[in-house]
């Protein structure tokens, strides 16, 4: 991207690593871990890549391989030094980036790989919940060994399992099954199944700003937004991604603000609340992208990373604009 | 585009070291897979937890921006 205010894209290019997962951490601005895996995540190891921004662009701080490829990655909530990524072999690993070897713990209970966790974003609680495509959800306390619960219903894989950032101990979870559902870690049983394609749903999130909304994405190239208080019918739609959408994030600064990625190479920027509410197209990797975040301290900034081997951190024209 | 299914693959084979280039793509290792073979430049680890204390925190938490805005209105999209 050029002309942005915020500066020219940053990328680093980690041969042989296929990308999955890109966060950047809640503590520290600029610094960024990246779940990946050799050969797209189909046989090989993982490595978690631990990211820092200089003025002079992205730097590799450190990085610690696994056994099997890590297909995404949650910074703790309440140390800066701690995450967790999970991986093909079915387990969880926890990390500490003051360490140079590890991990610190593995948490090994999903019988197939877990694609998806994520650390609780509510004040009260310290929780991390994995999604695995042996159908089930699991609930875990980093500093217990054992989950504290498995949470069934899906009839397929699950893809992403995201904590509400304002419902305590509420999530979701979407599936290839074609359904979203909502969880209350208070009881076993799904509060809520949104029938929400009629394809499998690889991605959601939920707004920021409306703890009843929440966005999937799709391998029908949709996305749509889902009020919980009626989920008949789709609050909003956007259409323009050209293949599945690999991930969905609604923006940490703007109510109606969301990015999404995809196996067409690009990123793209929406605005649900706009009569044409495409905002912009990022078309910057030449593989599927899987990585994608919205950095919570600046309100520009964007980092992603795809199957071509780079990680990127940049600030798009529709963020650095002002309205 | 559907999701690759099954990832899993045989063990090891017997069978000769191919000369694979280094990087290979998506439909090549697919194809492997499919037919058996073993993957060029798979490489092995035998990682283990180590069961060490983390590292302890010294930085407060910071709030999120929507904990900060509080019932405020968000600031003004693009």
């Amino acid at each position: 991207m050029s002309g942005a205010p915020g500066g020219a894209v940053r990328t680093l290019r980690v041969p042989g690593r296929h990308g999955y997962a890109a966060e950047f951490s809640p503590y520290l601005p600029g610094r960024l871990a990246c779940a990946a895996a050799q050969h797209y995540g189909i046989a090989g190891c993982g490595t978690l890549l631990i990211l820092d921004q200089n003025e002079s662009g992205l730097r590799l701080f450190r990085s610690f391989d696994w056994n099997d490829g890590l297909f995404d990655v949650t910074w703790s909530e309440n140390n800066e030094h701690v995450l967790v990524t999970c991986s093909g072999d079915g387990s969880l690993q926890l990390w500490d980036t003051a360490k140079a070897t590890g991990p610190l713990q593995v948490y090994k209970e999903h019988t197939q790989e877990v694609y998806s966790v994520d650390w609780s974003q509510t004040r009260g609680e310290q929780l991390v919940v994995s999604g695995s495509w042996d159908q089930t959800v699991k609930l875990w306390d980093p500093t217990v060994g054992k989950s504290l619960c498995t949470f069934r219903g899906h009839e397929s894989v699950i893809y992403s399992t995201i904590w509400s950032p304002h419902i305590p101990g509420c999530f979701a979870s979407a599936s290839g099954d074609q359904t979203l559902r909502i969880w209350d870690v208070k009881s076993t049983g799904v509060k809520i199944v949104v029938p929400a394609h009629q394809a499998e749903i690889l991605s959601c999130d939920w707004c920021k700003y409306n703890e009843n909304l929440l966005v999937t994405g799709a391998v029908d190239c949709s996305l749509r937004g889902w009020d919980l208080r009626n989920v008949r019918q789709p609050v909003f739609e956007l259409l323009g991604h050209t293949y599945a959408i690999r991930r969905v994030k609604f923006s940490p600064f703007h109510a109606s603000v969301l990015a999404s990625c995809s196996y067409d190479f690009t990123v793209r920027f929406w605005n649900f609340s706009k009569p044409d509410p495409l905002l912009e197209t990022v078309e910057h990797h030449t593989e599927f992208t899987c990585g994608l975040d919205l950095s919570l301290q600046s309100p520009t900034q964007v980092a992603d990373c795809a199957w071509d081997e780079t990680i990127k951190i940049y600030d798009p024209a529709c963020l650095t604009m002002p309205a | 585009m559907e999701q690759p299914g099954g990832r899993s693959c045989s063990g090891p084979s017997p069978a000769p070291e191919d000369a694979a280039p280094a990087s290979v793509s998506l439909a090549q290792l697919l194809q492997l897979v499919q037919q058996g073979r073993e993957l060029p430049g798979v490489e092995k680890r035998h990682i283990t937890a180590t069961h060490g204390e983390p590292t302890s925190s010294r930085l407060p938490r910071r709030p999120k921006p929507w904990e900060a805005a509080g019932s405020a209105r968000a600031p003004a999209p693009p």
